[in-house]
């Protein structure tokens, strides 16, 4: 496995945990009395967070062999049709936003204000997620290939 | 001012409005009559268009590969330089915007719903313009080659 393959492991790992983490947050917004009573929880969380990616950076960046490359011409190609992935959910996930939230609240319904930045930041993560799934399907595909 | 820049400078102006005017008046329709075919369609298509339209020279090369030129490498590359600092003007415009909704209505305030969607416009119109942006910058630091 090599240094690109285990950044996207890592980035799977850390989106996905910050993604829920964010999850929670917002559905403690929305249910009455529920904000104090999850804040316990968001601190262990943010723990779990801290400590995942404390020992994930190690491995990424533990090199096996000291003459192995750091990224070749086919890693490159592959981050670049990731992160073009990452920008069309982006979008995606943007329209759905605004979509979702007119359809589920009416033409006249309203959201906190502190939801939105969550919101937005969620979209970030998941771009994130679609990145690092991207780049893993690709170098799966590619060992598929060479079998 | 070479051929290329003058289209740059042209699509920042015209490719903006073009997102703002039809999306902003689908937002409006559907306000005032409801949520209707035209006006969802016509948002869809502002959204979809003006956030993928980079994508565009890639495809077109890739449809024509043994065909007549129609943008050569140099093109493609720019823009996709283009769409690269259009995202990161992005995401720090979503932020500056959920800044300005929490400075404005105050932490425990709400949003209609009818903003999420301006918002979105606003975002493709921004995007437009800091992509076109960045191709006339680029294209002027090949100096007169195009002449």
């Amino acid at each position: 496995m090599n240094r690109t393959q285990k950044g996207a492991w890592f980035t799977l790992g850390i989106s996905s945990l910050l993604i829920l983490f964010l999850a929670f947050v917002l559905r403690s917004m929305f249910v009455p009395g529920d904000r104090l009573a999850g804040v316990g929880l968001a601190r262990g969380w943010s723990w779990l967070v801290l400590l995942f990616t404390v020992v994930s950076l190690f491995f990424v960046f533990r090199k096996q062999s000291p003459a192995a490359p750091t990224a070749d011409e086919r890693d490159h190609v592959i981050k670049r049709n990731a992160v073009l992935a990452s920008f069309i959910s982006v979008w995606t996930l943007l329209a759905v936003e605004a979509v979702l939230s007119s359809t589920l609240l009416d033409d006249r319904g309203s959201i906190p204000v502190a939801a939105v930045p969550i919101i937005n930041t969620a979209i970030l993560f998941t771009a994130m997620l679609v990145y690092a799934a991207t780049v893993l399907v690709q170098y799966g595909r590619g060992a598929k290939n060479e079998q | 001012m070479n051929r290329a820049q003058e289209t740059s400078l042209a699509l920042m102006i015209v490719m903006p409005l073009c997102a703002l005017i039809p999306g902003s008046v689908a937002v409006l329709l559907v306000y005032t009559q409801g949520t209707r075919l035209i006006p969802l369609f016509m948002f869809t298509l502002t959204i979809v268009l003006g956030s993928l339209f980079w994508l565009l020279p890639a495809v077109v090369q890739k449809i024509h590969k043994s065909k007549k030129v129609q943008s050569d490498e140099r093109d493609v590359l720019i823009y996709k330089n283009g769409a690269v600092a259009a995202h990161i003007v992005l995401w720090l415009y979503f932020a500056v915007a959920c800044l300005a909704a929490w400075w404005l209505v105050g932490p425990e305030g709400t949003v209609s719903v009818n903003v999420m969607p301006l918002v979105l416009i606003g975002a493709v119109a921004v995007f437009l313009l800091v992509e076109y942006l960045a191709a006339f910058i680029q294209y002027g630091r090949g100096g007169d080659d195009d002449e």
